[in-house]
């Protein structure tokens, strides 16, 4: 079941951009109070799912937060400008992507000119904090994901915006084409192209297949997405 | 174009019996997928072995990626952010009541009743400066003698004459002998060589004169 937990459901998408749609109306009717009220219904909805894209991208917390956060409010300030022929999720997903795409470029500028000190020791404090079963075991799965990130960032923008909307976030290839703005095919070449140099780059990674479930009838699986 | 006649040719390759690429098989994965394909992997073990391996990959990959991200964002730290979305939302439509500061922008023009009771700051600004004139020429008259040279100018002419007055010239030889004194005497040993290359100012003296 590629994909299937979190994947929204298309009836709730149609719910939120007529929401979306009535916040715009309350906006401009001056009834700002009912209009950050309402709002509060959609950053409830989308805030996790924000949060874990945002994560995949920039792998930082704080960064995180704050990503989410101005992505929101950016959404807010423009949905005077929205169109509800869109669909909110879409077009939200869209003002996120771009913004922490914005937070790699800033951040990729500013390491060539100062070095990171305490990066690596402020995460190691943050993972501490979560309860783990032993020291060895939290080694070895900040390992396995540092390999998964690293192999993740290493993608070409397109391609890891690709593998983090289809595979991590859960989007259908279809709602994948239509936040990024390209072609349903485009999509596919980006995403097998990035799952080619994934699968090289973690090749050797047996934890990552461990879990696999035993083989099935074909004609099944092939039914799931 | 390239992946439109790729995918052409995959598909020409399941329906004479030939096995599927990856690319077709990630396609199957994601929906999509023709029937001849879906046909060519029931009956076929190799092709659904490769599947098998690409679902476990990808499923592997959205484990580690979500359990990594659920280790991160805690229930709480969720709701805090929530918090923060809503009072940033609340601020930018102006409902917390929040103060906000004014830019700084241009400066207002004054009122007229200031630009009316300027006009003695130029009427004292010229009386200060025609004191200060008449004072400076008085002073320099007592100084030099002179009606011309205002005070602190030497002029070719007071020059000679201060020159020529013995008493003035010999406090200024005792002045330089005085400086040559500390100058040939360094405190600082590493720089006499460069002391010795450094002419003397008495030396400069005669040859001016």
């Amino acid at each position: 079941m590629l994909g299937a937990p979190n994947r929204p459901r298309a009836p709730g998408r149609a719910a939120d951009t007529r929401l979306a749609g009535d916040i715009k109306a309350l906006l401009a009717e001056g009834d700002s109070e009912t209009a950050c009220a309402q709002f509060d219904l959609l950053v409830n909805r989308y805030q996790p799912r924000a949060a874990r894209i945002a994560y995949y991208y920039l792998h930082d917390p704080s960064d995180v937060d704050e990503a989410v956060q101005d992505a929101f409010l950016k959404a807010f300030v423009h949905l005077p400008s929205f169109r509800e022929d869109l669909c909110f999720e879409f077009w939200f997903t869209r003002i996120l992507v771009n913004g922490c795409l914005d937070r790699l470029k800033t951040r990729t500028r500013r390491r060539r000119w100062v070095t990171p000190a305490g990066d690596d020791e402020r995460e190691r404090a943050e993972r501490q904090t979560a309860a783990e079963p032993s020291p060895e075991a939290l080694l070895l799965q900040r390992e396995r994901r540092g390999c998964l990130a690293a192999a993740v960032r290493r993608l070409p923008p397109r391609q890891r915006t690709v593998v983090i909307l289809s595979q991590l976030a859960g989007y259908a290839t279809r709602d994948v084409a239509r936040t990024m703005g390209v072609s349903e095919a485009t999509v596919r070449v980006h995403l097998f192209q990035a799952v080619r140099s994934l699968r090289k780059a973690l090749g050797g990674q047996r934890w990552l297949v461990e879990g696999r479930a035993p083989r099935s009838d074909p004609a099944v699986e092939t039914g799931t997405r | 174009m390239t992946e439109l006649l790729s995918g052409v040719r995959d598909r020409f390759r399941a329906a004479r019996g030939g096995h599927l690429r990856d690319r077709r098989l990630l396609a199957l994965l994601q929906g999509g997928g023709a029937p001849g394909e879906r046909a060519h992997l029931e009956g076929c073990a190799d092709c659904g072995e490769r599947l098998a391996e690409l679902r476990a990959f990808l499923d592997g990959l959205r484990r580690e990626a979500e359990a990594d991200c659920e280790a991160a964002f805690s229930p709480a730290r969720l709701a805090a952010g929530r918090r923060q979305v809503g009072r940033r939302v609340r601020r930018a439509a102006g409902r917390d009541g929040a103060r906000v500061l004014p830019f700084p922008g241009p400066a207002q023009p004054r009122p007229a009743v200031a630009a009316r009771s300027r006009w003695w700051l130029g009427a004292a600004a010229a009386a200060g400066l025609f004191i200060g004139l008449a004072v400076g020429r008085f002073d320099a008259g007592l100084d030099l003698g002179g009606a011309d040279a205002p005070a602190g100018i030497v002029t070719a002419g007071n020059a000679t004459e201060r020159a020529a007055d013995p008493e003035s010239h010999a406090g200024d030889e005792l002045f330089l002998e005085e400086l040559e004194r500390v100058l040939a005497s360094p405190n600082i040993p590493v720089l006499a060589p460069l002391d010795e290359l450094t002419p003397r100012l008495a030396e400069v003296a005669v040859d001016v004169r």
